[in-house]
């Protein structure tokens, strides 16, 4: 018995393996996340307040001098809510006017974040929103502060984004400063990302901002913020830098994102 | 017929709550492997064969939910819960750490086993170091499990007959 539970899990491994995730396989996984999606939404509603919680806790001892702090500072705050109000109306009507400013003329379907990876070994989450909200295989995924990652599963009412710290994620980056264009990947288990083929001709500095390169046929549109360079160094008679990047977006606390509709060159909009 | 029903419906809400519930409440940032040690214990209760077959099943619902080819936890759990129905007929003692014990054992089990699988196969995110330190966090988290997980399994087998080290399900303290 049990050597036919392995002949047939080899068979299965083989078979998906060889359709890359789609066809019956990819129907079957489509249909189990439309089941549970409700659910991960739900337990995501219940849970968030006790995860909150918890973190007040770690975060107590600091609470006192906070506190204190923040008095001072309420009363300033007062003095300056009235002229916020105002700002704030008209940063809504920009807002509204301009959404969100390095994705251009790209139309953005909003989603939120129900749940974070299945397995100890996926760095993925999952969104709330599907085919049925026109999410498609491969689209980029951005938040207000830049690139998050790509979607790499959809099922009708809700979809995995990769994100951009997993070590099978690869973007194609440049450097506006220093000129210089590279392929950024994920580490396991830190949320850098080391940025590979960096000619040491070229003079990358701690600071420099990142951005995807949108290569002819790549996975990403142009200039989408990815982060800044945390090190640059580079050996001498070595080929290439040694770049680490801090992302742009705070990956562990993924609430809110939009999905590009954006498929490849001249998909846009 | 009914125990096979019940250990369906405990499968069931085991890859329920590992989908839905334990994404949000990671420890270190690892989730437990909830599937796998209710595996393990069944195995332990009702031998190798059991235990490889729901673990082949665990494992197949699991994988619909990861990034990693399907197959590749139906085989780590399969196995796990075949080695831990042989390993409890001569080595494992009933008390009351044998909840833990068992918890860690298919923790540990199937996630080496899911990693060494995974990297023959060409999975080369689950080659690195930090892999290993998932896995040691995982089997923490699994042994934390196991006892809750034990009443469980005890009452989906119940009606199966004394098992096969030939201790009696009341036997079993943990």
């Amino acid at each position: 018995m049990v050597i036919l539970l392995i002949i047939t899990s080899v068979t299965l491994i083989t078979l998906d393996e060889r359709g890359s995730g789609s066809g019956v396989f990819g129907s079957i996984r489509s249909g189990a996340h439309d089941v549970v999606a409700p659910l991960q939404r739900g337990a995501q509603d219940v849970v968030r307040p006790v995860t909150d919680w918890f973190d007040g806790l770690t975060s107590r001892g600091s609470l006192a001098s906070d506190n204190r702090k923040l008095r001072h500072e309420v009363e300033s705050l007062h003095n300056q809510i009235a002229r916020a109000r105002a700002l704030e109306q008209q940063n809504a009507d920009l807002r509204r006017q301009l959404g969100l400013p390095f994705v251009g003329d790209i139309k953005t379907i909003a989603a939120q974040v129900i749940s974070g990876a299945t397995g100890n070994f996926d760095t993925t989450v999952q969104i709330d929103a599907g085919s049925a909200h026109g999410v498609q295989k491969g689209m980029p995924v951005v938040s207000d502060a830049g690139l998050v990652g790509r979607v790499v599963e959809v099922s009708r009412t809700s979809a995995t984004v990769m994100l951009i710290t997993d070590p099978s994620s690869n973007v194609a980056v440049r450097l506006p400063k220093s000129q210089a264009t590279g392929v950024a990947s994920g580490h396991a288990g830190t949320n850098l990302l080391s940025v590979s083929f960096v000619s040491p001709d070229k003079d990358v500095r701690k600071g420099d901002t990142v951005f995807t390169a949108g290569q002819q046929n790549g996975l990403f549109p142009a200039d989408l913020p990815i982060g800044t360079v945390t090190s640059a160094t580079k050996t001498t008679g070595a080929l290439q830098y040694d770049i680490e990047v801090r992302p742009a977006v705070d990956l562990t606390r993924l609430e809110f994102v939009q999905v590009l509709r954006w498929t490849g060159p001249g998909s846009a909009g | 017929m009914i125990r096979r029903l019940r250990l369906a419906l405990l499968v069931a809400l085991a890859v329920l709550l590992q989908v839905a519930l334990f994404p949000h409440l990671r420890l270190a940032g690892a989730v437990p492997d909830v599937g796998l040690v209710l595996v393990g214990v069944v195995a332990a209760l009702e031998g190798p064969e059991t235990g490889a077959i729901l673990g082949f099943f665990t494992g197949l619902c699991v994988d619909l939910f990861l990034e990693t080819p399907l197959g590749l936890s139906a085989l780590a759990f399969a196995l796990t819960g075949a080695a831990i129905g042989v390993a409890q007929a001569g080595l494992l003692r009933p008390g009351r750490w044998l909840g833990p014990l068992l918890g860690a054992l298919a923790g540990a089990l199937g996630n080496l086993l899911f990693v060494g699988v995974g990297i023959l196969i060409g999975q080369d995110q689950l080659r690195s170091a930090h892999a290993m330190q998932m896995v040691g966090l995982a089997v923490l988290y699994d042994a934390i499990l196991g006892p809750f997980l034990f009443p469980l399994a005890t009452w989906a087998t119940r009606e199966s007959p004394t098992s096969v080290s030939g201790v009696t399900r009341s036997g079993w303290s943990a």
